[in-house]
């Protein structure tokens, strides 16, 4: 006899569909003088050349970034602890698209607006300007 | 721990072409009083 389907064991296959082009969104990172990174433990760094590549499957989750900047400076606002760069990313590959954010394969990075210190306001500095010129992009 | 960023809606399959973007802007607003919940490291 066959067991009868628990439909809350396994979620129902996302909708999927094909787009072209990147998909661009905000997201942070903290930093040092020449690089930034992923805020997550392990620090991901994010080179100067070249997209990040991150498998959205299995152990790994890709590349967060979200739909709006608002949400990312309101939860800065009550529980960072650490400097960090807003900034535009774009998207590509298999990107799975969530209720506030995606996770996506690959991503690169196309603006770093501004640094966010102590949840205060937004401040461009040479720091920050030294970044962009690593990352190649104008603002 | 980040933002949290919900419940997954749906997967893209993207690819990416060789036209110049048009890249949005994300200009700093001001951060309201709403609560925002919070999740584990990503």
């Amino acid at each position: 006899m066959r067991p009868t389907p628990n439909p809350r064991r396994r979620p129902p296959p996302l909708e999927s569909r094909f787009r072209v082009g990147e998909i661009f969104a905000p997201r942070f990172w903290v930093f040092d003088d020449n690089h930034i990174y992923g805020p997550s433990h392990w620090r991901m760094r994010w080179e100067h050349q070249g997209p990040v590549e991150c498998q959205i499957d299995g152990s790994l989750h890709g590349v967060y970034a979200w739909h709006h900047v608002g949400p990312i400076l309101e939860w800065l606002a009550k529980h960072q602890t650490e400097p960090v760069v807003v900034g535009i990313v774009g998207l590509w590959g298999s990107v799975i698209e969530y209720e506030f954010g995606y996770r996506a394969q690959f991503a690169r990075v196309y603006r770093l607006l501004y640094k966010i210190v102590d949840g205060g306001q937004p401040v461009i500095d040479a720091q920050l300007m030294r970044l962009r010129r690593n990352y190649g992009v104008s603002q | 721990m980040d933002p949290d960023i919900g419940l997954p809606i749906r997967r893209h399959e993207v690819t990416p072409t060789r036209e110049t973007p048009v890249i949005p802007d994300a200009p700093y607003t001001e951060p309201t009083k709403t609560p925002t919940p919070a999740r584990e490291p990503v």
